[in-house]
């Protein structure tokens, strides 16, 4: 029943002090900024210790939030903010496939998964493995564009770039997870067409 | 390598519909009947399928529980459209005009315009317009050079953000 409330309705609540109502937004929204903050920080408990200091942040400004956008766009924004002070503070680089680094460590990770291969069936396994071998950079834009259900001027918002941008983004992200698909899981993608 | 680029951006935009009518019949021609673009439509419709059914990443379950019980020590911070007073703003944006009027004016008011008799010969009338008069004073140089450096300061801020943008395109 509580979760048929809108997110502006819920926010009002919030704000007129029920404190409690803001447990349905969190409920609503955690597993989409988890996602986004795992695509980012790839550790699991720091990713979710950062995905709690996004809500906690949301809630301290939501009386600055004036609902020009949807709120999910305005989370997410805090998401990525947070995400990337924390590898600054903790000077982990961004991955970007523009850094022969990346691109050797991924590859590495390529062969490393071979052995894994027949056990990964799953469609969903399948393509968290592949995700998970992109940058940081395409992983993070693929999941706000198909997980966050976010418009390409949201996603401009979000990162803080240009619509085009976005566009030029994405389409490469796209391509790179095909390559991965192509590259390690061919089987797969044969058996389930 | 740039044909199979061009292609593959074709039917992206075809498969999120971002394309023209003529552009969505024309790919859609290719598809029927060139199998190469055949080949690759059904490979990206095939990663697109993947993505939509794909499932999210779940935290553990107490979750809401921290982060209810961490905003239990908070309190909501105002709106900066609460503390910030638009009348404030509005008065000090005012005087700061007003202050730059005064000048401007005063500073016209001391030039002596002293222009000679115009000469059959001269289209451009002489004059002894005394700049000194504008410049002659230490506190006129002080606000000078505060200007250039802020004018310094806001150029450099414009070109860092432009570089930081370029950056992020190039990303």
């Amino acid at each position: 029943m509580s979760t048929e409330l809108s997110d502006s309705v819920i926010i009002t609540l919030v704000l007129n002090g029920n404190q409690q109502a803001y447990a349905m937004l969190v409920n609503r929204y955690q597993q989409f900024v988890f996602t986004l903050v795992l695509r980012i920080v790839p550790s699991r408990e720091e990713a979710e210790e950062i995905a709690q200091d996004v809500f906690v942040k949301a809630y301290k400004s939501l009386a600055g939030f004036n609902g020009t956008s949807k709120f999910s766009t305005w989370l997410y924004t805090i998401a990525n903010n947070t995400a990337l002070s924390f590898l600054r503070k903790k000077k982990i680089p961004l991955q970007s496939l523009d850094n022969e680094q990346t691109m050797f460590e991924a590859d590495s990770k390529d062969s490393g998964m071979q052995a894994n291969l027949i056990e990964q069936k799953s469609k969903s396994h399948m393509l968290t493995s592949a995700i998970a071998l992109l940058s940081a950079d395409d992983a993070h834009i693929i999941t706000l564009f198909y997980k966050a259900e976010q418009t390409l001027e949201e996603i401009g918002q979000i990162l803080g770039i240009e619509n085009s941008a976005v566009k030029v983004r994405l389409f490469r992200a796209r391509n790179r997870l095909k390559e991965k698909l192509e590259t390690n899981f061919k089987q797969e993608l044969i058996d389930i067409r | 390598m740039q044909n199979e680029d061009t292609m593959n951006l074709r039917l992206w935009q075809y498969i999120d519909g971002t394309c023209s009518a003529a552009e969505k019949a024309a790919v859609e021609q290719l598809i029927a009947t060139d199998n190469l673009w055949k080949e690759n439509y059904t490979a990206l419709i095939q990663v697109q399928q993947l993505l939509q059914q794909s499932s999210l990443d779940a935290p553990s379950l107490r979750f809401t529980k921290n982060v209810m019980e961490s905003i239990a020590k908070e309190s909501i911070a105002p709106a900066t459209k609460i503390y910030i007073n638009n009348n404030i703003i509005k008065g000090l944006a005012a005087v700061f005009i007003g202050i730059v009027s005064v000048f401007v004016i005063y500073a016209f008011l001391q030039v002596k315009f002293d222009f000679a008799p115009a000469d059959d010969k001269t289209l451009i009338p002489e004059h002894n317009f005394d700049y000194s008069v504008l410049f002659n004073n230490d506190w006129v140089n002080v606000v000078l050079a505060l200007n250039m450096i802020l004018g310094l300061f806001l150029l450099d801020q414009y070109l860092t953000g432009k570089k930081r943008k370029m950056r992020q395109q190039r990303g």
